[in-house]
């Protein structure tokens, strides 16, 4: 509980300083003991509300920083985005449930599933390198 | 770049602690992440325009517009217009936000106004976008830089200041030496090689013996105007530079304007020099270099001697524009009394612009460089030169009636 009011002041220092890079390490400090409790035997099926909510926090403290502008004239743009956000939060969501799901078939170990999971892991791996270095070509 | 740590480390943790839990919970960030980097790419911005006008004077309005045209669709792109701080804008902090359509051309247009004379850049322009998700951020710039010249608002000058000596080639003076012209000077006896429709008929008639009558020469003359650039006091348009910029536009135009020949001299930090010369074009040559003049910093000890003759050509007229604060431009003024030019020194009184930032001024001080401004005043009145304040509301043609009365009835001292 301590530390997740030591975050929450943290997060509440960060936007009135109007820091965006610490924006994400306040909110991982809100979160710890949260996962930390959940991975140590809490609740799991709270994951698929708990992750959405975080990233809802973040991008909304990420958007509270931004340059402010008039509201008239950004009512379409706050639209489209509340929009994205809401969507990309429920479809996170349903990336939690999907994740947890998985973990949740009875599958045994072996070598053919170990090797499916490290397939997985570099493939995984590489879709992230590839996204990253085009995203920084052309960006 | 936080977003890809907390799934790295959420990731770490499920994989140390052998629970599912942390995964899960940062699942929608990795989700976010992989759909951002996924549909990175170059917006493909491009911008076409520049400054409407290439010269303006000073609070005449100009406009930076162009078309903006980008590739993909943009969340928030925000254009901003770098210029100069002599050149102020009505679009709050020079910033336009818009969401242009892909493909379609987007016109952009900054309202800017000239307040202060000189050169001055504008942009290019930079923007800032993002992508649909807030989650790439681009920026750069746009197009190339600008230059726009804002000439200095100068008051038309209906009489000036005769220079005391003329030039040889023909002008709106009137010269002292006698000769062909329509002036009327003088009736002289005939003498040979006079023409026969100058003879005086009545008296050649009363006399007995022929006359003619004489007519004064039309020439021009050369004025030099000096600017003394050393040092600066006031700021923006309440200052001496930007008051001497002005006169000198204004000395300028008249003189031209009665077919004189004009030509600059700036002395500061930084020695320039202009040749005299005639014309509309001369004009604009002057006035084009005076936007370049400001104060430079320099200790060097600046000499009139270094300028080539012909910018000094003899028997010209040099009116100096100094607030007196460095003896260097003294010195230079004194250099050429004793050269023999005809100099009228016009002292910009600074004292007008101290204390217009806020700044307090101490009294005892303000009253020590006051005195020591009337010393170096009185010490160039002492070596001859003719030395003219200019206070505050007071405008430069009444000075001129001042030089004008001055020259009407001073005495030189008997050597």
């Amino acid at each position: 509980m301590g530390l997740e009011l030591c975050g929450l002041l943290g997060l509440a220092l960060v936007l009135v300083l109007a820091r965006e890079r610490w924006v994400v390490p306040a909110l991982a400090v809100v979160a710890l003991p949260e996962g930390a409790a959940l991975a140590l035997g809490g609740p799991v099926a709270l994951c698929p509300l708990l992750g959405p909510a975080l990233l809802l926090s973040a991008e909304l403290a990420f958007w509270s920083l931004e340059g402010a502008r008039p509201a008239r004239e950004a009512l379409r743009l706050s639209l489209v985005r509340i929009l994205w956000l809401l969507l990309l939060a429920l479809g996170g969501g349903l990336a939690a449930l999907l994740t947890l799901g998985l973990a949740a078939v009875p599958l045994s170990g072996g070598a053919y599933l170990t090797l499916c999971g490290v397939l997985a892991a570099v493939l995984l791996l590489a879709l992230v390198g590839w996204a990253g270095r085009r995203a920084l070509l052309q960006g | 770049m936080g977003y890809a740590a907390l799934v790295a480390l959420g990731a770490f943790a499920a994989v140390t602690l052998d629970r599912i839990a942390p995964l899960a919970l940062v699942a929608p960030f990795a989700i976010w992440l992989a759909l951002g980097l996924a549909q990175a790419s170059d917006p493909g911005l491009e911008l076409e325009g520049g400054l409407d006008q290439p010269r303006v004077a000073e609070g005449q309005e100009l406009a930076w517009s162009g078309e903006l045209r980008c590739r993909r669709r943009l969340l928030d792109l925000e254009l901003r217009l770098p210029h100069a701080p002599d050149l102020s804008s009505e679009v709050p902090a020079d910033r336009l936000r818009l969401s242009p359509r892909p493909g379609a051309a987007e016109p952009v247009s900054w309202p800017l106004r000239a307040e202060r004379w000189g050169h001055h850049q504008v942009g290019p322009v930079e923007f800032q976008a993002q992508d649909a998700f807030g989650l790439l951020r681009y920026s750069g710039q746009l197009g190339g830089a600008g230059r726009v010249r804002v000439y200095p608002a100068w008051e038309r000058l209906r009489r000036l200041a005769d220079p005391a000596r003329t030039q040889l080639f023909s002008g709106n003076r009137i010269a002292r030496q006698h000769g062909e012209g329509i002036e009327f000077a003088e009736i002289r006896p005939f003498a040979a090689g006079d023409r026969v429709r100058r003879i005086n008929w009545r008296v050649t008639a009363r006399t007995g013996s022929p006359f003619v009558n004489d007519f004064h020469l039309e020439r021009n003359a050369d004025v030099i105007l000096f600017i003394d650039s050393f040092a600066e006091i006031g700021a923006g348009l309440d200052s001496v530079l930007t008051l001497a910029v002005r006169a000198a536009s204004a000395l300028a135009d008249g003189y031209l304007g009665e077919r004189d020949r004009v030509g600059l001299v700036g002395f500061g930090g930084l020695l320039r020099w202009m040749v005299p010369g005639m014309g509309p074009q001369q004009f604009y040559r002057v006035v084009e270099s005076l936007l370049d003049t400001q104060v430079v910093t320099s200790y060097a000890w600046q000499k009139v001697d270094v300028i080539p003759n012909r910018v000094l050509p003899p028997s010209a007229t040099v009116l100096a524009l100094t607030p007196l604060l460095d003896l260097r431009s003294l010195g230079a003024l004194v250099n050429l009394h004793q050269r023999g030019f005809d100099l009228v020194v016009l002292e910009i009184d600074p004292e007008r612009f101290i204390g217009r930032e806020g700044r307090a001024v101490d009294a005892t001080a303000l009253a020590l460089w006051k005195l020591v401004r009337a010393s170096r005043r009185r010490a160039l009145q002492r070596s001859g030169l003719l030395v003219l304040e200019w206070p505050e509301g007071l405008s430069l043609e009444s000075l001129l009636a001042e030089i004008r009365e001055f020259r009407r009835f001073a005495r030189r001292p008997a050597a």
